[in-house]
């Protein structure tokens, strides 16, 4: 079995899936009449395609419709359309209440071995590297909270950093999130601004570090979801969670959390 | 190549895209007639077991309701679809994956989840395909996940490169690279079961490559 010949190998799957210009179709086309290799190769995928199973044969488990419906009909949508400005409005009472909170929380750790949690005015936060950044939402001056649910999950107000102590989240090892989510750095934008992370790998391979994982609540993961994503979580429950906490994963290069 | 439906398909369906994100369940259920062979084909060739594969195209189906009121209709209902139920077999997996730790040996090689058709013109026309489809099953589940997800997208939901980035939500040349990949590793395995280059005598090109 002979490899496609260098230059028209990347060119032949776009061949062969219709993706190239016409003109340079006609190119590939009339290289193929003079390379033996590339032919194979294009004969080889196109008896491959003809052997291809087809979605149409596909069988379908007999109560497949009834069982989706009866899931549907179980779970109610919750009418809440959100306009933008409602949207801005939520994402902006929980800014508000993370920052309070985690100025609250770096400050009291930083002066805590001095004061026992009095501290003075000039204090300024301490960079974004202490665990327990996490936004304890219900510690400080209560920012009016939008009482919203998600079917899936119970809204917990437990917001502690599952693996506190730990540098990097290694899922499966040090914490089981009850649900992750995965993000492009260009899809989570400045969306997860304030918040800091830490590299998220899975036990699997905890040498790999997939991305930087957000902890967070539900009800914060919803907001943020909602607000760059058009989809909410799926329902992804992972039932051997050891937290109720959930994580955003932005993938690629770190999403410039130093926040403030 | 892309969107094989009609027009008039089109319409009914983004029809009852709109309904069904106003809440009208009917509208829904046809939606689920009208995908879910379509989802099913790509979750039965994701999960390993048949009853991963429904659920997590049920789950697939419940998200997609859920989630419809959020649909922006950017991407196409299909191919955002075909993104929760990728979604849900990963997950799924990752839920396998864990209780594969302790549950021992490899579900690799178990049987195929798919049974597969037996059409063909002879009963021995029919007994050539059906050895052929068991073989690129087979292939397809020996290859890495991220292009056996590639190829499936292709060459059985047909969708262009570009629909396959938002499923996949990797860029352009991600997807070319993987589905190359995939093709190839496919390739070498029919190769060598010495499957893909014994067709049915009814295939066009004469001049015979490999061997
Ligand atoms: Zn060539």
């Amino acid at each position: 079995m002979n490899d496609p010949c260098k230059k028209y190998a990347a060119p032949l799957d776009a061949f062969l899936d219709g993706e190239l210009p016409l003109e340079q179709m006609e190119q590939v086309r009339r290289h193929l009449d003079t390379c033996p290799p590339c032919r194979d190769y294009v004969d080889a995928c196109l008896a491959l395609r003809a052997v291809m199973p087809q979605a149409e044969d596909t069988p379908v488990p007999e109560d497949f419709t009834q069982s989706v419906m009866a899931a549907v009909a179980a779970h109610p949508r919750k009418t809440r359309r959100w306009t933008p400005a409602r949207r801005r409005a939520a994402m902006a009472a929980i800014a508000a209440c993370l920052a309070a909170a985690m100025f609250l929380t770096n400050y009291q750790d930083w002066f805590a071995p001095f004061t026992g949690g009095e501290a003075a005015d000039a204090a300024l936060p301490r960079e974004a590297d202490a665990a327990g950044d996490q936004a304890p939402a219900q510690e400080g001056e209560q920012v009016e909270k939008t009482p919203r649910q998600y079917q899936f999950y119970a809204v917990t107000q437990d917001t502690a950093d599952p693996a506190e102590d730990a540098e990097a989240y290694v899922e499966g090892e040090n914490v089981v999130f009850a649900f992750t989510v995965f993000l492009t750095r260009e899809e989570a934008g400045d969306a997860l601004a304030g918040y800091t992370g830490k590299p998220y790998s899975t036990k699997d391979d905890p040498g790999t570090v997939i991305g930087t994982g957000y902890a967070m609540t539900v009800e914060e993961a919803e907001h943020i979801l909602y607000d760059v994503l058009d989809y909410p979580l799926g329902p992804m429950r992972n039932d051997q969670c050891t937290t109720e906490l959930g994580c955003i994963v932005v993938t690629e290069e770190e999403v410039s959390s130093s926040g403030n | 190549m892309k969107n094989d439906a009609p027009d008039m398909q089109r319409q009914q369906l983004d029809q009852w895209v709109r309904q069904a994100r106003e809440g009208d369940q009917e509208a829904f259920r046809h939606l689920v007639e009208a995908y879910e062979k379509k989802v099913l084909a790509l979750t039965l060739r994701m999960c390993k077991h048949k009853e991963d594969a429904a659920e997590a195209a049920q789950e697939a189906f419940l998200a997609a309701w859920q989630g419809l009121p959020f649909f922006r209709g950017e991407a196409a209902f299909s191919t955002w679809l075909y993104r929760l139920a990728s979604n849900a077999c990963v997950d799924l997996l990752r839920k396998e994956g864990r209780h594969r730790a302790h549950a021992g040996p490899s579900l690799d090689d178990e049987e195929l989840p798919l049974p597969l058709p037996d059409d063909g013109p002879t009963p021995q026309e029919a007994a050539e395909r059906r050895e052929m489809r068991e073989q690129v099953e087979r292939g397809l589940r020996q290859l890495p996940e991220e292009y056996r997800q590639a190829l499936i997208l292709r060459e059985i939901q047909q969708l262009s490169y570009e629909e396959i980035s938002k499923v996949l939500e990797v860029d352009l040349g991600t997807v070319k690279s993987r589905i190359n990949r995939g093709r190839r590793r496919l390739r070498e395995f029919l190769t060598e079961n010495g499957n893909l280059f014994s067709p049915p005598a009814s295939k066009k090109h004469g001049e015979e490559g490999c061997s």
